[in-house]
């Protein structure tokens, strides 16, 4: 089995995918995501066409059936307190969340 | 004893109305239109419809597991108002007073929402999904949310955050299917008349076929999503579960249709599917495909196939088909036919076999997307580690709320999502999207040499397997949806309808596809076989 996702590379796309999964997790994961990857391999032996274009989705939208894009406009919902009742910590209806960074930023005269 | 029997001594007697009497029978095994009509012509109060449907759910979910959250106090308050209202003598909904099941990815307002997943257990919605909408305004109540797999990734349930998950009804042993496992599971029991599923490359049709019910997939664009948890937005659909094939008919009536909320959603006049039944099949094209019959797959154990040669460097087997299956479609092309559909019996389909990579690929792409909106902060739940940063408090939190199969996914996704992969992958990917569509385009071309109207095939490769996979063939459990998933990727509608059972005494499902927006041909060839076989 090629191995295409080694612990390095394992790692980034864990912080990447803002998951911070354990050393004995992430060997397991790391093997099924290596397995599951052979698939791929199928995909590139699909014989294709040099001129068909990809498409985003199977059936097509003529213009005539299609939803036209919306005007960018702010519509307010009508209960927000139902939706901050539902944030894990609020604080006088806003969101509390933990600092943003932590770690202390490397300044020019640090270097 | 599953259901409660008709009260003989009840002042609600069906001999009491004007309506044909109504036999001894197990109220809660009625078809959604029965129902109703018993309902709406006082033979039966909503809420005593709904009691009798509350203590069933609660006799059988101890063996069957179908739901997450059964939402007794809502529903009663919805059922007691459709009776006031039918009381009062106002008009009332074509659903009104039949109990229902949604699948938990649904929002709906004020009662739990979890998508199968620890990291939104708890979760009240604000607001209801557009199909939970368009079935209050019908009047139908809501008596519960059903499990699935987690964010709908999986084909038997056994993803779901929320164990133990649905069992097979005709064998607990054994899977009911999924994604959309919990629904099919409670439709075959009579915990509820209908369920609301969604199918991305199978997840109605598999179950349906599995627990020996219907499930139809319509045309992407057809139904609203909004307001429902997406997995892979290029292919996600929503549709019914039901008991019937009139019933099925009648939930597309009510659940299609546009809505600018959901930009996919097309401006397509929808027809009365329920009057369409009745025109029968006689002069339709129906289709059958070798290409399809005889679909080729590549073994589950990976490691193993490196060594082997073919032509590209894959060594591609059979993917059997069960011969009880394999008879079950002849025979409902038989059927068909003595009905007066002429069928056709060549019809090519060499590119839906590469469904799978390409599936692969695309849906772990959108759901990694997707899934990044869940971090404990907005919703949902919250990890509880005392972060020092926002980071760690996301990765925490996702790293606690999201399942193994879940993080595969987004795993996987990210890997293909790499700038170097793209046109190697996932642009791939697309344009095998195109290949698989024209398979479509040309069978149903009305100019073509084929000129279908529907195309019949297996749903499954087997019937419902067991938790242990004991006696199933590795490879037609990593090929459960071969049949359904092409379809997914053409845009096209397919119905899953149960045609008898195997020598294990599980059903079987045939599947009817279609082309975009004739849901109505693929009900009617449904409605012609189900009515020969009743």
């Amino acid at each position: 089995m090629t191995e295409r996702v080694s612990r390095t590379l394992f790692q980034e796309l864990a912080k990447t995918g803002a998951l911070n999964i354990s050393s004995e997790e992430g060997e397991m994961l790391r093997t099924g995501l290596n397995e599951q990857l052979e698939v791929i391999g199928q995909l590139e032996a699909i014989p294709l066409d040099r001129d068909l274009p990809p498409v985003i989705h199977g059936n097509p939208y003529p213009p005539e059936v299609r939803c036209e894009l919306r005007e960018d406009e702010w519509k307010p919902f009508a209960a927000p307190a139902e939706i901050i009742a539902q944030v894990p910590l609020s604080r006088d209806g806003y969101i509390v969340s933990p600092d943003t960074v932590s770690e202390k930023l490397e300044t020019r005269d640090e270097k | 004893m599953r259901n409660e029997e008709w009260p003989a001594d009840s002042s609600v007697s069906p001999a009491a109305g004007p309506n044909p009497p109504v036999s001894i029978m197990n109220l809660t095994d009625l078809s959604a239109l029965e129902q109703a009509k018993l309902v709406r012509t006082k033979q039966i109060g909503a809420e005593e419809l709904l009691e009798l449907t509350l203590e069933h759910v609660e006799q059988t979910e101890g063996t069957v597991h179908a739901f997450i959250t059964v939402c007794e106090k809502e529903a009663r308050k919805k059922a007691r108002d459709v009776d006031r209202r039918i009381a009062a003598g106002e008009e009332v909904g074509p659903l009104a007073g039949v109990p229902y099941s949604a699948k938990d990815v649904f929002c709906t307002r004020g009662i739990q929402t979890t998508a199968g997943s620890r990291i939104l257990s708890g979760w009240l919605p604000p607001y209801n999904a557009a199909a939970i909408e368009r079935l209050n305004a019908a009047d139908a109540v809501l008596i519960g949310k059903t499990n699935c797999d987690e964010f709908a990734m999986g084909g038997t349930n056994e993803t779901s955050a929320f164990q133990p998950c649905p069992r097979n009804p005709h064998d607990p042993e054994r899977v009911a299917g999924g994604s959309s496992g919990g629904s099919a599971a409670a439709v075959a029991v009579g915990a509820g008349a209908f369920s609301l599923g969604t199918d991305t490359g199978g997840s109605i049709r598999e179950p349906a076929a599995f627990c020996g019910v219907v499930g139809l997939k319509p045309t992407y664009g057809r139904v609203s999503r909004w307001g429902v948890a997406a997995f892979a937005s290029s292919m996600d659909t929503i549709g019914p579960l039901t008991r019937s094939v009139k019933d099925a008919a009648l939930l597309m009536n009510i659940l299609s249709g546009f809505d600018p909320r959901d930009n996919v959603t097309v401006r397509v006049p929808v027809p009365d599917h329920l009057s369409e039944l009745e025109k029968g099949v006689k002069g339709m094209r129906i289709g059958i495909s070798p290409d399809l019959m005889n679909l080729r797959g590549v073994r589950c154990q990976v490691s193993d196939f490196r060594d082997q040669v073919s032509d590209h460097g894959f060594d591609y087997e059979k993917i059997e088909i069960d011969p009880e299956i394999t008879a079950a479609v002849e025979r409902v092309a038989g059927i068909l036919e003595k009905a007066g559909a002429e069928i056709v019996s060549d019809v090519p389909m060499p590119n839906t076999q590469y469904s799978v990579p390409a599936y692969f690929v695309i849906s772990r792409i959108e759901a990694y997307s997707n899934l990044q909106r869940y971090d404990g902060l907005k919703y949902g739940r919250a990890s509880q580690n005392g972060q020092k940063d926002m980071y760690e408090f996301f990765a925490d939190s996702r790293q606690e709320g999201f399942g193994r199969e879940v993080k595969l996914r987004i795993l996987s996704g990210l890997y293909l999502s790499q700038k170097e992969f793209y046109e190697k992958y996932y642009l791939r990917a697309q344009r095998a999207r195109a290949l698989i569509r024209s398979d479509y385009d040309r069978a149903f071309d009305p100019q073509g040499p084929y000129r279908l109207d529907v195309l019949l095939t297996p749903s499954t490769p087997v019937t419902a397997f067991r938790f242990d996979r004991q006696g199933v063939d590795p490879l037609q459990v990593r090929y459960a949806d071969q049949f359904t998933a092409p379809m997914n990727f053409a845009g096209t509608p397919g119905i899953s309808f149960p045609v008898g059972k195997d020598k294990n005494g599980l059903p079987i499902g045939v599947q009817a596809a279609g082309y975009d927006y004739c849901e109505s041909k693929i009900l009617r060839a449904a409605y012609a076989a189900e009515q020969e076989m009743a």
